[in-house]
């Protein structure tokens, strides 16, 4: 079987892609509340929607706050998560 | 209590209000269900309705205890015997102008509930508050009961309600709180205090999103 960089890797599932998704624009996503959103209707296309939407307000709190950058990424997360309450509950969806 | 002071205006609950006094005005009892800190007590205490008088039931009570402290409560003389429990359970369901409130329903000792059946069966409207195991244990236990129930689920509030209560924060200030205490509305209020008792120290007016954040990190409320 082939062993190191060449062995066969697991497709990450959603949650995981949010994940990523979220780091890469700077969040440092708690994985256990995503989980939770996740179960409650939160998608991958939906968490790209939320950021879109709300990009303008992510760069400015982030701007705003003078906190290492650790604190700062969970903070934005803890944002990224309120809006993602409010779009689900606007579509019906229980609260996270 | 003045409603206003102590009440945040939050949709949901004004109508679970509202459905409280309609159920208890027709004489039916109402089960409220949530989380820890979800704010149960708080909505109990909100229950004051105009022509019933509210008699709160400690759940930690035996029976004996209960029926007894049932009746002082409504201003009769009763001492807490196994031999008088029957005649007091028969003078409480004979009455009717008074409710009874039990918050903590999950702590009820288990040979309480057939009496509390006997009392929602004579009229006397009773609304319990407890975790969600109250429902699954009657639902297991005494779905007989549970069917006498009209359950209300309590969740916490939204965070534009506290937004718009808390003037003196920040609204990124109040959101990073709340998205912290994961519904934890004990929590929530301490986080406050703790941060107004801040920011007059610094000599701050207004609680700003960087002071809370250096709070929350500090009492690792917060973590990367």
């Amino acid at each position: 079987l082939p062993t190191g960089s060449h062995a066969p890797r697991l497709k990450e599932n959603e949650v995981e892609s949010i994940s990523r998704f979220l780091t890469e624009n700077g969040m440092s996503a708690d994985p256990i509340w995503l989980v939770e959103a996740h179960r409650r209707g939160l998608s991958l296309a939906m968490a790209k929607t939320v950021y879109d939407q709300n990009r303008e307000r992510y760069e400015g709190f982030s701007r705003k706050l003078r906190q290492p950058a650790e604190i700062t990424g969970a903070a934005l997360f803890n944002a990224f998560m309120l809006d993602c309450e409010r779009h689900l509950r606007n579509r019906g969806y229980q609260a996270i | 209590m003045n409603r206003k002071e102590s009440y945040i205006n939050d949709k949901r609950r004004v109508s679970y209000l509202s459905s409280v006094y309609y159920r208890i005005s027709h004489r039916k009892s109402v089960l409220i269900e949530g989380g820890y800190g979800a704010g149960k007590t708080r909505f109990l205490q909100l229950i004051q309705p105009k022509k019933l008088k509210a008699v709160w039931v400690e759940s930690l009570f035996n029976v004996h205890e209960m029926l007894s402290a049932i009746l002082r409560d409504l201003d009769y003389e009763a001492r807490a015997s196994y031999r008088k429990s029957p005649g007091y359970l028969k003078l409480i369901c004979a009455l009717s102008h008074f409710f009874l409130l039990i918050d903590e329903a999950n702590d009820l000792d288990r040979r309480v509930w057939p009496y509390l059946k006997r009392i929602i069966d004579a009229g006397v409207p009773i609304v319990l508050a407890g975790l969600p195991k109250v429902r699954t244990f009657l639902a297991s236990e005494h779905p007989d009961i549970l069917s006498r129930l009209k359950t209300l689920t309590l969740y916490p509030i939204e965070v534009e309600d506290f937004i718009l209560q808390y003037k003196d924060f920040e609204p990124e200030a109040i959101e990073q709180i709340y998205a912290s205490v994961k519904g934890d509305m004990r929590k929530f209020e301490e986080i406050l205090t703790d941060c107004r008792e801040k920011a007059k120290e610094l000599n701050h007016a207004f609680v700003g999103v960087n002071l809370v954040l250096s709070l929350l990190s500090e009492s690792e409320q917060i973590q990367p």
